[in-house]
């Protein structure tokens, strides 16, 4: 068991700098999740730590080795690491058992000895009696565990875990992300995990890494992630949103207040927090959860709107209301009476005041 | 693409007009001469007959005969004109009633040694099977056809395959008459190659692959006359004598121009014509030979003895014995 | 006419020459090959099993085929590996060095080995004796070895496309999750790489054996100077021979290739099949794992570079040269050379004008043919119910499988007389048998357009009215006009230069270009055959050019 050390890692290709200066520790035993949009450096990253691609620059450290680094590789089959590719990789022409024994033979384990530890690991990963098929005969959520048990079976001193469950539906998805933290739990390896699914990060991380353009924007738990994102990047990436443009019109004793830069008043305004380290803007943007918005009777809030759809979710109401020219998300318990044409008055108690430079991607938009 | 396709095919119309072949009378010969040697002679002959399409199908004699089998299996023969060394296929030709008498006006300028007695052939083309060497790398060649059995040319000997050319079948008729198999088993114990042809036979001692060679005489005159290193010499125990016979088939349905493909090969204009492009030796006196080649004449004198019916008789025996011994088939 | 009368009209008459071209030919073949004197017998093959002449060439037959897909295998594979998983500099150029011997036809290739590899004359071997000061020369083109080296490397494309498509589509992971399990490179190669691709190594093998067996012009070209006979050139010589009897041994051999190539085809299948290989190619396009050759990438590059060099591009030089010269093997000096050759060929010679007129006219035609007929048929395998449409399917994939030698045999005797039609040395002869060997190209490409058309397109133009013929002139030929165009591309430029098969049944009246070449050559008039080839080769060039325009890059099948 070991931890992970990048230092200041950068990996170009031609012009791309597809990894660009990135710093991270992961401590022995962690889950860490790397999230982030496509083409951000996810895998990438992971493929440094592998040893399938060697650092342009920066150092990759294992437990207390330097595996990788610009003149300095050590190639990934002397890693003893394990590794779930996006695409399963299960070997076509081999069955399930020589699968998973494969990493086995190539330590030279005594045939008795390799067994009982092949089929103790598919037993483990729930395929136990399929170990004579070929991957063919297998269903896709199959295959991928067949990959895990490969990857597990020599125990790892670290496993990575790129997108494994892309592949997979929703339903057998879920059950899967359970198993491995399952797994986790019962081996206590340290745990790179790469994925595009916010809720697959939410679930298992210890911490999350949000990537964007190849740097490391914010890593933190899941619940400072979602509560306290460095930047608009992040605050849009992860969760819904409303961002609305706002202007600071009071500060005192690490607090201020914002309100909208709209030309209609009375204007949206509310109090906002200043983050450790960081001034408050003058001009910024406003940012709200969807479910830290009140809907309130008309007249009851300074600012009103109009309720353009409401989208029935289960649990809670999907509600989009028309203010000022700005369209707001919010989200209602299930039982508020709203309907679309109502006046609503909108009310929030916690906002967060980013710096107007930082920019929110608008293709990403509000997922 | 469309406009790509269209393009491509009016290039390939283009091409196919440029070549188009205006409708006229089309005659096929069918010949072992040369092919070089043949559209020279066929240019000459459409000069004087400009209505007159000449068609060549060429090839050794043996694979004329095949061919001809097949058609007459079919029912149906295609040539017009036959032209090919082997007289006895002629000969054989004629007893099956397929050649047509034609009595030509030139016949009586020709020497009567070159006149089928039956008046269905003439010799027409005249040359010899010697033997040729090549001058970079042989200073003093063979004089006899014995003389190739001294191992010294052992594995530098070529000649042409005598079941597809008819100068060989020839030859292998008459020096098997003369040496017996002794000697067709004396030119296999010296590696002797047995290459298809006589155009063959004859680049391959020009181009020095092969040192000396049983080959026509013509053959080696134009080479040598193109600088090629190569010379001859016709052997003191006689050169094959070799007066390739035409005639026209009676089933032609174009006698009429067959006959006057007949008359120019015999006419002074004819071997005039076969002189210049072939280095054959003229079948009249009228006309003079290639420079330093011996006269219809002197050929026959030095040639060696052969009879025709006992040639007729012997052919095929001795092809296949040559064939047997030589290439083992 | 009614919509229905048009489309059972169309039908019939598209099976009905199907059956005409394909099924009755070679159940004739079959038959005669089992009659002697109109009895039924089992002579021709008794004959053929106890005589040297006619087992010898069989077994020539599957030796040459094994050397050469040993050859082909040694040759493609790496090769196939240095381009698709390598950083060697060039390899684009590389890969179309690779491919370059696909286009030019195997006698094309026998002239020009010729001319480098001649004994004592071929250029290869008088750079020796001058550089050596012999006057005896190391290679002897006319040799068994001889067949095998020019045979591997016209065939050697079929190794490399199968493998390098293999190594392409392989997903990288699955190279990739062996090493993070502790394989070594050279370990990766051993247990992943090498089976994965072993079933497509196989396959490409397989296709090279069958091409080799199917040859006639390099064992015409290079093996009978030798007097090694194979099937091909065995039954040729039989055809020859002029006699019925040996009309009947050629079929007997023919139903022996035949038998031969079947079974081959057969072996391929079934390895493919087997392969567990369905998971390695991912629908996605991968990112192949390229082997940084470091410190080897030069060294690597000179030894590759060097052996394309000689290997395909020295005998085209070497054509080349010939064809310049004023006889063959004059020194190469400039007093030697002369453009006489190609004036001759292009001008003078009646044969060769006549001949580059009857393959144009013969491709143009027999292109047209197979792509209608080719339509149809597809239609029929694709787009209707109609039973015994398999039996459509295996009709036009089974001739061009079988060798164009038996092919070209089993036109001979079912067109030639007997049976009141006589094609015997015409043009039409010539348009059936390529028609029959070559309309499966069409038939393939335009099956794979027309399994793209939804049902529905068909169906509206139905239900706007439109009758079957209308429908199919307006609606299903507009939307597969690439596959006909691919098709028809497809059968002419092989039918330009064929000769496996012309050689057969060309008449003295219809000689094809591919004939004149192998002609020329084989009556020794080496420098002619030369020039004649080298236009050949340049016309090649353009077409294939012209062609990747029109088809758009896509390979050719
Ligand atoms: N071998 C390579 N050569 C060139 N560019 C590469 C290579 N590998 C990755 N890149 C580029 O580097 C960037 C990061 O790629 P990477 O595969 O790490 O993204 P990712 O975050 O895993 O994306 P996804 O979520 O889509 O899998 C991309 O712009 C990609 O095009
Ligand atoms: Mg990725």
């Amino acid at each position: 068991m070991a931890g992970i050390t990048l230092r200041r890692v950068t990996k170009q290709f031609g012009d791309v700098k597809a990894v660009d200066g990135v710093s991270l520790d992961i401590a022995d035993g962690e889950i860490v999740c790397f999230l982030g949009p496509s083409g951000c450096g996810k895998t990438t990253t992971l493929r440094l730590i592998a040893g399938f691609e060697r650092p342009t620059a920066g150092e990759v450290w294992i437990g207390n080795k330097l595996v990788s680094a610009a003149k300095e590789l050590v190639p990934p089959e002397r890693r003893n690491l394990g590794m779930v590719f996006q695409n399963y990789a299960v070997w076509p022409h081999m069955t399930v058992f020589d699968n998973v024994a494969y990493p086995l033979r190539l330590r030279k384990v005594p045939g008795a000895q390799l067994r009982t530890k092949v089929m103790e690991t598919i037993a483990l990963v729930g395929l136990a009696g399929l170990e004579k098929r070929y991957p063919e005969q297998l269903s896709g959520g199959q295959q991928q565990r067949v990959a895990l048990a490969r990857a597990l079976v020599v125990e790892p001193d670290a496993l990575l875990l790129d997108e494994p469950l892309s592949n997979l539906d929703a339903k057998l998805r879920e059950k899967m992300r359970f198993e491995i933290m399952d797994l986790h739990r019962r081996l206590r390896m340290t745990l790179v995990y790469v994925t595009h699914d916010q809720a697959e990060a939410m679930v298992l991380s210890d911490r999350v890494v949000i990537m964007n353009q190849g740097k490391v924007v914010q890593v933190g738990s899941p619940w400072e992630i979602y509560r306290e994102p460095a930047d608009p990047f992040v605050a849009d990436f992860i969760g819904l949103a409303n961002f609305v443009p706002a202007v600071l019109v009071e500060e005192a004793g690490g607090e201020g207040v914002a309100e909208a830069d709209t030309p209609r008043r009375p204007r949206f305004r509310c109090v906002v927090p200043s983050r450790p380290g960081r001034a408050l803007p003058a001009n910024g943007i406003l940012f709200v959860r969807p479910e830290e918005v009140e809907l309130l009777p008309a007249g009851e809030a300074e600012v009103t709107g109009t309720v353009t759809r409401v989208t029935f979710l289960g649990a809670r109401l999907d509600v989009r209301v028309e203010a000022d020219g700005a369209e707001w998300r919010v989200e209602a318990p299930a039982g508020a009476r709203v309907r679309e044409g109502d006046r609503v008055g909108l009310v929030t108690e916690r906002a967060i005041f980013f710096d107007a430079k930082g920019e929110i991607d608008e293709t990403e938009g509000v997922a | 693409m469309r406009k790509a396709c269209a393009a491509l095919s009016v290039g390939l119309l283009a091409i196919l007009v440029g070549f188009g072949v205006a409708a006229k009378e089309t005659l096929l010969i069918y010949t072992s001469t040369p092919v070089e040697i043949m559209t020279k002679l066929e240019q000459m002959f459409e000069a004087t007959y400009p209505d007159i399409d000449l068609q060549v199908f060429r090839s050794g004699t043996g694979n004329i005969a095949a061919k001809l089998a097949a058609e007459r299996e079919a029912g149906k023969i295609q040539a017009d004109l036959i032209w090919v060394a082997e007289y006895t296929y002629l000969e054989e030709l004629k007893a099956q009633n397929l050649l047509y008498k034609y009595e030509s006006p030139e016949a009586k300028n020709i020497p009567a040694l070159l006149v089928d007695k039956d008046g269905y052939y003439y010799g027409a083309r005249i040359f010899a099977l010697v033997i040729a060497y090549n001058t970079n790398f042989v200073k003093d060649p063979p004089r006899t056809w014995t003389d190739l059995l001294d191992p010294k040319w052992k594995g530098q000997i070529v000649t042409a395959n005598p079941s597809y050319s008819g100068s060989n079948a020839i030859a292998a008729a008459v020096l098997g008459m003369e040496y017996g198999l002794d000697y067709f088993r004396g030119l296999a114990a010296n590696k002797t190659t047995v290459v298809q042809g006589n155009s063959q036979s004859v680049t391959e001692v020009a181009a020095g692959a092969y040192l000396v060679g049983l080959t026509l005489d013509n053959m080696v005159r134009g080479l040598k006359a193109q600088g090629s290193p190569i010379d001859l010499v016709y052997p003191d125990d006689g050169p094959i004598f070799l007066p390739s016979p035409i005639g026209i088939f009676a089933t032609s349905e174009r006698i009429e121009a067959a006959k006057k493909f007949v008359d120019y090969v015999l006419s002074a204009e004819g071997q005039q014509a076969l002189v210049e492009v072939g280095a054959y030796i003229p079948a009249r006196t009228d006309v003079a030979g290639p420079a330093g080649a011996p006269t219809l004449d002197e050929l026959v004198a030095k040639a060696m003895p052969a009879e025709i019916e006992a040639i007729v008789a012997n052919i095929d025996f001795y092809t296949q014995q040559f064939v047997k011994i030589l290439l083992g088939q | 006419m009614g919509p229905r009368l048009t489309r059972t009209l169309a039908f019939g008459v598209a099976v009905a020459v199907l059956m005409a071209l394909v099924a009755f030919p070679l159940g004739i073949l079959f038959y005669k090959s089992f009659v002697r004197a109109g009895e039924p017998s089992l002579g021709n093959y008794s004959e053929v099993f106890s005589d040297g002449r006619n087992y010898l060439p069989f077994w020539n037959t599957v030796k040459l085929g094994f050397w050469t897909v040993l050859l082909a295998a040694a040759i493609g594979v790496p090769l196939a590996w240095a381009v698709a998983r390598t950083d060697l500099p060039g390899r684009w150029l590389l890969e179309n060095l690779c491919l370059l011997p696909y286009m030019i036809p195997p006698f094309i290739g026998a002239i020009a080995w010729v001319q480098l590899l001649a004994p004592r004359v071929g250029y290869a071997n008088r750079l020796w004796m001058s550089l050596v000061g012999t006057t005896t020369s190391p290679f002897n083109i006319y040799s068994f070895g001889g067949m095998v080296w020019v045979m591997g490397l016209y065939s050697f494309p079929f190794v490399f496309i199968a493998v390098r498509g293999a190594l392409e589509r392989m997903n990288p992971s699955l190279e990739e999750a062996a090493r993070i399990s502790g394989a070594g490179r050279f370990r990766v190669v051993r247990d992943i790489t090498i089976p994965l691709v072993l079933p497509s190594v196989m396959s490409g093998m397989m296709l090279a054996f069958l091409y080799t067996v199917a040859n006639f012009g390099i064992p015409a070209l290079i093996g009978m100077r030798a007097r090694i006979f194979v099937l091909t050139t065995r039954i040729y010589s039989y055809v020859y021979r002029g006699d019925f009897a040996g009309i009947q041994l050629a079929a007997a051999l023919s139903v022996l290739l035949m038998v031969l190539a079947v079974a081959l085809l057969v072996l391929n299948q079934w390895i493919l099949r087997r392969q567990h290989g369905a998971a390695i190619i991912s629908g996605k396009s991968v990112r192949p794992t390229v082997v940084e050759l470091g410190r080897w990438r030069y060294p690597v590059a000179g030894v590759v570079y060097l052996f394309l060099s000689l290997a395909i591009i020295a005998p085209l030089v070497a054509l080349f040269l010939t064809s310049f010269l004023r006889a063959w093997g004059l020194p190469l000096a400039w007093s030697s050379f002369t453009i006489r050759n190609y004036r001759y060929v292009l001008f003078e010679y009646s044969l060769t004008k006549t001949a580059i007129v009857n393959s144009l006219s013969l491709a143009l035609i027999a292109a047209s043919a197979a792509t209608a007929l080719g339509a149809i048929l597809a239609y029929i395998s694709t787009k209707t119910q109609i039973r015994g449409r398999r039996v459509v399917d295996m009709l036009c994939t089974l001739p061009n499988a079988i060798p164009g030698t038996v092919v070209a045999l089993a036109m001979i005797l079912a067109w030639s007389g007997q049976f009141k039609v006589n094609l015997y040395n015409t043009f039409a002869m010539l348009i059936v048998a390529y028609v029959a060997h070559y309309t499966f190209y069409a038939f393939r490409n335009i099956s794979a357009s027309l399994v793209q058309i939804h049902p529905s397109l068909e169906e509206a133009a139905r239900i706007a009215g439109a009758g079957w013929l209308q429908n199919f002139r307006d609606v299903v030929v507009p939307l597969i006009r690439p596959g006909l165009v691919a098709g028809w591309l497809l059968v002419f430029m092989p039918t330009l230069r064929e000769l496996n098969m012309s050689i057969l049944l060309y008449g003295p009246r219809t000689p094809t270009i591919g004939v004149a070449v192998f002609e020329l050559q084989d009556a020794g008039y080496y420098h002619i055959a030369a020039a004649l080839a080298a236009l050949v080769v340049a016309v090649i060039f353009v077409t294939n050019l012209i062609v990747r325009r029109i088809v758009g890059g896509r390979r050719r099948a």
